[in-house]
């Protein structure tokens, strides 16, 4: 049962892999290891692939058979611990049984275009950057990094759940401290010191969950208690403003997990790790750092914070849009003032994040829905920019939006790509983030009325920010720009064919998911259909009287 | 027959000088000779308890105690031989190399 | 006659077969390497008819290799520990495996009744305790095999003087030698723990941690040729003759205040006392001194770091888990068995409170300060001590029964798992440190200077035993740690609590020993990062020189064995197993 199950394979898999692959290159005799090397790596990429055809053949509903906007709310597919209270006691899926910590796996329409978006980003990122130094523990890391990933949006036991959060940060962590750029160690120092604080305080909150959560104590279970998801959410629901033991303790772990959260988001004022660990890192780093880890801080707030404690939410509404519209306006603003490109796209993600909040703030329907394809687009198209910039850095030895003019002369196809990224962050319609953030504008005028004026504005902000860096980085000089000095003198290339075909996948798909939102959209939004109706609403009535 | 309580109150003032003895005293010796003097308090209350109650394993307790004694003497004249030997000195202000 | 009645009688020898175990090794220890081809002359005058004697004379070769003492003391603790877990798991309801020795030296399968006064008593909770401690004695003794110097520095000298300091046999004699004294003090101090796990008499278990210490003191000053070893064992002895003699006294007291020294005796008088007796209290409070001695609570710590820098890694490993529990197991015997009330909060609970909060704070700043590896370690201990402490307090609440759920019960058992995975971790930790020192280093933080390059597979172990210290989930040290504050949770906070009346007002309403949890948490957030300054350093420094460690294969499988413990305890059906080790423990220390 608990190893027959594709999630636990999707999980576990890429771990264990990513440690024989590691030990492999580890264990290859130096005089091999050139050869050896481009076989491992092979063997990895096809490892990652073979993963993202088994999660898309998941996702087809004429394979799997799975309706997945059909779902409903606290039920999740592929769950192998379905009616926990009863699995768990009879050991079905325990795996401390004492405590209360079991193997439960699920998937629905809020983690599923997670796990989906991890899958195909993994391959992506191998392929943009096919040539690191070390090139197969650096894939084995990714690949591992992989496995904590999709572990961390799968698990509905907020043990092994916390446990796969710590666990993205190792790779990570040695992602950016062996193969960042010069000022590495001091990134990795401060991107770590900033997650395991936040996540310590989430702990906390987590822990006063666990301790709220009575089960009947079962054979050899010695604290009477679970961290399982479903059956807080279970006991959520039926306690309405009593679970946790009133509402003052609610909006106590509230606060406590928003800090967690928003830290990885990053959002306004817990942000400042972000610019630095994606400077530092390297292109692939980059590109799962804005990818999924920060999509982790969002997931887990709808998950957890809002789903268990709806009525906190409904309480904090004003604070959660502040933070988002801070995030949103300062992200903009300071991305006007950057002249260090990949920095720029850093702020820019803050930016989006922060209308990740404001979706999820307008609790209605459709800005949930927007708030989550926001993460599914901001997942394909930050990507797409960091593999840009990591492009730039590669070819180009520098990043000063200043000292780059009429590269579209000399690298054609990376100027297309810059082109593609750029507008698909600043919302160009038919590309998918347009469709996240209309969703969203819409679901704040019906939330908030005529406020939606300020981010509207911020949008043309940030669309001022793109044009201008793009401006002056591909096209300003034309015929007689000058080459930037970092290249001393080389003659400037275009992008590899790996990039270009990695880059490539993401633009296409944001193209795609901008044309045909629904492929996605209706999963999300039966998701949050349902998610509001039967949460929200509730708290709504039970705390506004 | 000396009252019980007599051999108490004296194991009691016995007790208050050696432990006075451990905390004033820097040399080696008289402290291991002071924690003796404590153990001699133990043995007299040990005597005074069997002569109260009538209850013959206070004597046991009391002649046991005198071997644990010897043996603790044993030990710890055998390390301060091996600090001697290495340091010159049995005094507790001198011997601080692990002051850090 | 109890002698012989201890051996003829079937059940006490199945009962103590642990312990009889270990004394056929340390018969063995003696005998064995002194073996050889002596021969013994008949007295007849004129005559020299020599029959073979087999002591003394020219060793044989094989028990003249250092290796044999070290061999005979693991065998002998392994066969003790496998006795002691068989005997634990051939009977899973721990109740039907009570047994008590009296003074006549028969073993009855009840504590009720007896004609004579119960001296050991032999259960779930003792039988764990063996465990823990013969399983630390045993990492410490595999330690040891490779990496004793063959001689004392003085006796180098007398060597070169004499001219003999070529001879390799005399050499591996003395080796020998040292070996066997070594490890004869080791088996002696697993003795002397075993006795304290079992005593159901005051005076013995006194007996028994007179042995331990002894032995122990003796162990930190092992190390002759470097100079602060001896030092190491002088404080340690000084400190720790002064708090026994204080806690003999104590005991004196006691007997003078009760006429016997029966555990349960004490206890039933305690119940009956409509108010406390001075002289009693007197006596429990000067029995504390000893045992906050023992566990290195403060204001009782402060040889403790001296200590564990001083001595050897594997003895330090031995002071901060094995000894560590032998002081514990006293401290749950006088506290809670014998001052515990019927209802309501043992007397001791503030002053228990107040020592767990100064313990483990001052134990981490401590560790934040110091900048030997053995001495953070050390602080360390200190700090865990504190946490034990914590559910100590908790303990002394006296929380009734809540349902099925018996929080008392908890709470001892989330202290034997801590006590238990403990000699995993931190004597792993220890046991890295151990390979270090065989090279003279380890007593500086920039010994660790890139370990990683050096030593992969080792400085992985290290940074996993780093990280079971700080509590880090999924490793068995959180889960130790989450059980000890649901134990203090339990005893505190009722399900209804809330935020609701206002912070203060709540914050108010709780019982205080609930910020000790608070603590907790806050303590082990802060020792993350001396923590993980360890493995910042192993991974991301540049070492001084990249040769290997030394190849010592034993010592280099316990160490990943121990690793594995660390993880499988965590999470798993081994942690599953443990549990319902511990809490049949927890369950028959009640009983």
């Amino acid at each position: 049962m608990m190893f027959g199950n594709p999630l636990t394979l999707l999980t576990l898999g890429p771990i264990v892999a990513g440690f024989a692959f590691m030990l492999l290159a580890w264990a290859t005799p130096p005089s091999k290891r050139a050869e050896v090397s481009q076989y491992i790596r092979i063997l990895i990429f096809a490892f990652a692939l073979l993963l993202f055809a088994l999660s898309t053949l998941m996702f087809l509903e004429s394979y799997s058979g799975i309706s997945w906007t059909q779902i409903g709310l606290n039920n999740y597919v592929y769950d192998n611990c379905a009616n926990a209270d009863v699995a768990i006691e009879a050991g079905g899926c325990s795996l401390v049984n004492g405590f209360g910590v079991s193997w439960h796996v699920g998937v629905d329409g809020l983690s599923f275009p997670m796990v989906w978006l991890t899958t195909l980003l993994i391959p992506v990122s191998m392929l943009v950057e096919w040539d690191a130094k070390k090139g197969p523990q650096f894939h084995s890391l990714i690949l591992m990094m992989e496995g904590a990933l999709i572990g961390v949006f799968v698990s509905l036991d907020l043990f092994v759940f916390y446990t796969f959060w710590e666990l993205t940060l190792i790779p990570m962590f040695f992602l950016i401290l062996l193969w960042g750029g010069d000022d590495r160690k001091y990134a990795a120092q401060k991107f770590f010191i900033y997650t395991f604080t936040a996540s310590v305080l989430m702990l906390l909150g987590i822990l006063v969950m666990y301790y709220y959560t009575h089960v009947p104590v079962w054979e050899g279970n010695m604290t009477g208690r679970a961290f399982d998801v479903t059956l807080m959410a279970s006991s959520s629901s039926t306690l309405g403003t009593s679970f946790l033991g009133g509402f003052g303790m609610q909006k106590a772990v509230f606060l406590l997990l928003l800090v967690g959260f928003a830290a990885k988001m990053p959002s306004v004022p817990v942000h400042t790790w972000l610019p630095d660990a994606h400077v530092q890192a390297p292109t692939a780093g980059s590109m799962l750092l804005a990818g999924v880890m920060l999509k982790m801080g969002a997931y887990g707030f709808i998950r957890l914070a809002v789903g268990l404690l709806p009525a906190a939410l409904v309480h904090f509404q004003v604070l959660i849009v502040i933070l988002g519209m801070v995030s949103l306006v300062y992200g903009a603003i300071v991305c006007l003032g950057q002249t260090n490109l990949k920095r720029m796209v850093a702020y820019s993600s803050v930016s989006h994040m922060g209308l990740v909040f404001l979706g999820i703030a307008t609790m209605q329907p459709l800005g949930i829905a927007g708030a989550i394809f926001m993460m599914l687009a901001h997942g394909i198209i930050s990507p797409h920019l960091f593999a840009v910039c990591g492009a730039f850095k590669h070819h180009y030895h520098t990043l000063e939006i200043g000292s780059m003019r009429g590269i579209a002369k000399h690298s054609p196809w990376l100027s297309g790509h810059m082109m593609t990224a750029w507008m698909g962050s600043l919302g160009l319609p038919l590309m998918a983030g347009f469709v996240a953030e209309v969703a969203i504008m819409i679901a704040f005028w019906m939330a908030f009325g005529w406020w939606v004026i300020l981010p509207a504005l911020t949008l043309i902000i940030t669309a001022a920010y793109y044009l201008w860096s793009m401006q002056r980085t591909i096209f300003e000089g034309g015929e007689d720009g000058e080459l930037p000095e970092s290249l001393h003198g080389e003659d400037p290339v275009d992008i590899t064919w790996h990039e270009n075909a990695g880059m490539f996948v993401l633009a296409a798909l944001a193209v795609i998911l901008g044309i045909m939102p629904f492929i996605f959209f209706d999963m999300i939004s039966a998701f949050s259909g349902e998610f509001v109706t039967e949460v929200i609403l509730d708290a709504l009535n039970g705390v506004k009287p | 027959m000396i009252p019980p309580m007599y051999l108490a109150s004296l194991g009691a003032i016995l007790f208050c000088i050696g432990l006075m003895g451990v905390f004033t005293n820097k040399h080696g010796i008289i402290v291991l000779m002071c924690v003796e003097l404590m153990l001699n308090a133990v043995n007299l209350n040990f005597v005074a308890g069997a002569l109260h109650y009538g209850d013959v394993t206070g004597w046991v307790f009391a002649s046991i105690a005198i071997a644990i004694a010897a043996a603790e003497v044993a030990v710890g004249l055998a390390i301060f031989l091996a600090v001697f030997s290495s340091r010159e000195t049995i005094n507790l202000d001198e011997v601080t190399l692990l002051k850090h | 006659m109890s002698a012989l009645t201890l051996i003829s009688d079937p059940n006490t020898a199945m009962a103590l077969l642990p312990e009889f175990t270990l004394v056929v090794g340390v018969v063995l220890m003696i005998v064995v390497p002194n073996l050889g081809n002596g021969t013994f002359r008949l007295p007849i005058p004129n005559t020299n008819i020599r029959l073979p004697y087999f002591f003394g004379g020219e060793r044989f070769s094989f028990n003249s290799n250092p290796r044999v003492p070290g061999i005979i003391s693991v065998t002998t603790l392994l066969f003790s520990t496998s006795l002691a877990l068989w005997s634990q798991m051939s009977t899973p309801i721990a109740d039907s495996n009570v047994w008590c020795i009296t003074t006549a030296g028969e073993a009855f399968a009840s504590c009720e009744g007896m004609v004579d006064a119960s001296l050991l008593q032999i259960d779930g909770f003792s039988r764990l305790l063996e465990i823990v401690f013969y399983g630390a004695l045993m990492l410490c003794g595999v330690a040891m095999w490779s990496r004793m110097p063959a001689t004392p520095r003085f006796m180098i000298h007398a060597q070169v003087l004499a001219g003999r300091r070529e001879d390799e046999r005399i050499q591996k004699l003395l080796d020998n030698r040292r070996q066997v004294d070594f490890h004869l003090m080791l088996l002696m101090v697993a003795l002397g723990m075993s006795v304290v796990a079992l005593a159901s008499d005051l005076f013995v278990m006194f007996i028994g941690l007179e042995l331990a210490s002894l032995s122990l003191y003796v162990l930190v000053a092992f190390m002759k040729e470097n100079e602060e070893a001896p030092e190491a064992g002088m404080k340690y002895f000084i400190l720790g003759s002064v708090a026994s003699a204080v806690g003999l006294y104590g005991i004196s007291l006691l007997y003078l205040w009760n006429g016997n020294l029966q555990i349960s005796d004490l206890a039933s008088s305690w119940q009956a006392m409509e108010t406390i007796d001075p002289l009693a209290l007197t006596g429990i409070a000067f029995l504390l001194v000893t045992i906050g001695f023992k566990v290195s609570a403060a204001p009782f710590h402060l040889a403790a770091p001296d200590a564990y820098t001083g001595a050897s890694s594997p003895v330090a490993g031995v002071l901060s888990t094995a000894s560590k529990a032998m002081g514990f197991v006293v401290l749950l015997r006088v506290l809670v068995t014998i001052t515990m009330p019927e209802s309501g909060e043992a007397f001791w609970v503030p002053i228990m409170g107040l020592l767990a909060a100064v313990t483990m704070t001052w134990g981490n700043f401590g560790a934040l300060g110091s900048e030997n590896p053995k001495r953070m370690l050390a602080y360390s201990s200190v700090a865990h001590a504190g946490y034990l402490l914590a559910a100590v307090t908790a303990l002394g609440l006296n929380v009734a029964r809540e349902g099925d759920h018996v929080v008392s019960e908890l709470i001892v058992a989330a202290m034997l798992f801590h006590l238990t995975v403990l000699v995993l971790f931190k004597l792993g930790s220890f046991l890295v440190f151990s390979m270090l020192e065989s090279e003279g280093k380890g007593s500086k933080l920039e010994d660790l200077y890139g370990l990683a390059k050096r030593e992969p597979l080792l400085a992985t172990a290290l940074f996993v035993f780093m990280l079971a210290l700080a509590g880090v989930p999924p490793l068995s040290g959180f889960l130790s740690k989450l059980l000890l504050v649901s134990g203090i949770v339990d005893a505190t906070v009722h399900s209804t609590m809330n935020f609701d009346d206002g912070i203060i007002a709540t914050l108010k309403s709780i019982h205080w020993v609930f910020y000790l949890a608070l603590l907790v948490f806050l303590n082990s957030a802060l020792s993350l990062f001396y923590y993980l300054r360890v493995g910042w350093v192993m991974f991301f420094e540049e070492p001084p020189t990249k040769k290997r460690l030394v190849y010592a294969p034993f010592l280099r499988i316990t160490i990943m064995l121990a690793l594995v413990g660390t993880l499988a305890f965590g999470i798993g059906p081994l942690a599953d197993h443990l549990l319902t080790l511990v809490s049949n423990a927890a369950e028959t220390f009640f009983a």
